[in-house]
């Protein structure tokens, strides 16, 4: 270790020394660097830009012969579209109860797991993270089968305690808890992020704080919380982005119709359905744009909240 | 007179801590935790073992009102009849062979990216790498269709190549990030002994840096096999040929929950057998998940 340390710091005497060394790295490092940067190139930034000029034309592979700019039909279309406003809405009643999940519930069993002196916690950890790896075809289908109303297993239960036989998957009101428990049972990646920064909190600062007195909740809220607030950050990122994305677990339970009343019609539905089932590239570009849009609103909105509560310690920058 | 010290340490430790709590006040916390643990456990196992359970059953014994989770006699017979289909036989052999490619391309330009970002110096590197850590917050549905539009152009469309090609380019940013982070942990004289010695960057990647690297790799491996394995999104709209199909394709085309009467068990019976590799590869491998989510997990 010790001799690592100090060859790292002489190592910028050498880099000085040796400048043709230097000039010789500046190329190599972008042969390296050469399969990322196509790759963003083709597959991302080109992409991106063409898929700004589509959103302002007609453009639908079955009909090749009539692409045309369209004078900004499909901005019009946005407002006229009888669909956009279910998906939308529907996207953010799912968002407003699955963002808070997603960041209490892996904090909560991380915290759990956390706990000093545990006994069995490996075998506690692998239990919680293994549905994460269930693909999520399958895990939709577990769902479907473990909340269905009449043959379900959960119904079964609440109906022997007298508490009836909620229609999970078919009421209105149901579907959004339904989907967030599918959601939760997934949690096990996001649970195991915030359990290794917990585990990277000094343990000097606990203690230092019950030496002053400070109970449970005062240590959490004082000392785990901003310790591992860049990765909760971090996390909640992921979470907004990967509520534009949800896709699956509605696809499969609804066959992507919407039921109830566009209930599930998500965002990333509706994208689809206009896209490839309609393949109107066009409107489906400008679907796209609109959620981008969106998402880089929300993204900035989160980065400018960050200062207020993300705790970054000294030299701890990436 | 030092082994005599040793041992008083901890004891005189343990009674300096004024604060220490009465022993029922950590008995009555630890059963609450082990309680909420417990229930914890239940709600992410018992899932799969319906799953497991429901593939055992007959069409009846599904709808039974009995709760039994397995059925007096296991019917192995779900399990020949999924295997017999040869639509499932066609979907394992692309799913296995899509994945392959996949991996092979995406690990190798991973590796590749992975020492640009932690063993070579050059200008604009960290503005780079800050740009690639952007991507990770672009949805990639922004991109989708314009890609689609490209590799239909190419007449790649319906094909593999739209799923496989794409990896060869460094797909997947917080994997480069994990690679990154574990490559730069390597002491540097390596490199730069072997620079002395006349090796090229090239060589220095090959044979210093990416044997040393193997635990990383077999993280990013792992994680892009059940990634791959569980791809719905991009299966559905490039492989839309029934010779084609995937897995996930496969198991989601296959049942309609909207109809009756709903096939459970063979949903269940095709699940466990989608199910199975992932698993085994998880329970082979399960330190490199929690050594992999180490490495990027202390950093924002």
């Amino acid at each position: 270790m010790d001799i690592t340390k100090s060859s790292s710091s002489s190592q910028v005497k050498v880099k000085e020394k040796t400048f043709s060394l230097y000039r010789r790295q500046q190329l190599w490092g972008w042969v390296f660097l050469s399969p990322w940067i196509i790759g963003l190139f083709a597959f991302t930034i080109m992409p991106m830009l063409a898929s700004l000029v589509f959103s302002f034309m007609d453009f639908k592979l079955t009909e090749p012969d009539a692409i045309k700019f369209n004078d900004f039909a499909n901005y019009k279309k946005l407002l006229v579209d009888p669909l956009l406003g279910p998906a939308l809405s529907s996207t953010l009643k799912f968002a407003l109860i699955a963002l808070p999940l997603s960041i209490i519930v892996p904090i909560g069993l991380a915290a759990l797991l956390n706990s000093k002196y545990l006994i069995g916690r490996p075998i506690f950890r692998t239990l919680f993270y293994m549905p994460y790896i269930v693909p999520v075809v399958s895990s939709a289908y577990i769902w479907g089968g473990v909340l269905n109303t009449d043959t379900g297993w959960l119904n079964r239960i609440l109906f022997d305690l007298g508490l009836g036989k909620p229609n999970w998957l078919f009421d209105i009101n149901l579907i959004y808890p339904a989907l967030n428990i599918i959601g939760i049972w997934g949690v096990g990646n996001a649970m195991l992020i915030m359990l290794a920064s917990m585990q990277g909190v000094p343990t000097e600062l606990y203690e230092a704080a019950r030496v002053d007195g400070a109970n449970g909740l005062t240590i959490f809220r004082r000392i785990t919380f901003p310790m591992i607030s860049p990765v909760v950050f971090y996390n909640l990122i992921i979470s907004v982005i990967g509520i534009f994305r949800y896709f699956e677990v509605p696809y499969i339970l609804k066959e992507g119709t919407g039921d109830p009343n566009n209930a599930t019609l998500f965002y990333n539905i509706h994208l689809y359905k206009n896209a490839f089932a309609q393949q109107d590239m066009g409107y489906g570009s400008t679907l796209a744009w609109l959620m981008f849009v969106i998402a880089l609103a929300i993204t900035l909105f989160l980065f400018a909240t960050a200062r207020y509560w993300v705790y970054y310690g000294s030299g701890e920058q990436a | 007179m030092a082994t005599l010290t040793n041992t008083d340490l901890p004891t005189t430790n343990r009674r300096l801590n004024p604060f220490k709590p009465a022993l029922s006040m950590i008995g009555i916390g630890k059963g609450m935790i082990y309680a909420a643990l417990l229930l914890a456990s239940a709600f992410f196992l018992f899932p799969l073992v319906w799953m497991i359970g429901t593939s055992f059953k007959t069409i009846d014994e599904v709808g039974q009102s009995q709760l039994r989770l397995f059925p007096e006699t296991l019917q192995w017979s779900n399990y020949s009849d999924i295997i017999n289909d040869p639509a499932f036989g066609l979907a394992y052999g692309n799913s296995v062979f899509v994945v392959m490619i996949v991996l092979f391309g995406t690990v190798l330009s991973i590796c590749f990216v992975a020492f640009a970002f932690s063993r070579l110096e050059w200008r604009g590197r960290n503005i780079v790498f800050a740009m690639m850590m952007a991507t990770l917050m672009l949805p990639p549905q922004a991109t989708l269709i314009p890609q689609y539009v490209l590799f239909n152009w190419l007449e790649w469309v319906p094909g593999f190549n739209p799923i496989t090609i794409p990896g060869f380019f460094a797909g997947g940013a917080s994997l480069v990030f994990l690679l990154r982070q574990f490559m730069a942990t390597l002491p540097k004289d390596l490199d730069e002994a072997a620079m002395i010695d006349g090796a090229n960057p090239i060589q220095i990647w090959w044979y210093v840096v990416m044997p040393l690297s193997r635990p990383a790799v077999a993280t990013i491996t792992v994680f892009l096999f059940v990634g791959q394995w569980n791809n719905l999104f991009m299966p559905l709209i490039y492989l839309k040929d029934a010779a084609l199909t995937t897995m996930p394709v496969y198991v989601a085309g296959q049942y309609n929950l909207n109809e009756s009467p709903i096939e459970w068990h063979y949903i269940m019976t095709a699940s466990v057998l989608f199910v199975i590799p992932v698993m085994i590869v998880f329970i082979l491998t399960q330190r490199y998940f929690t050594e992999g989510i180490s490495l990027t997990g202390t950093k924002g």
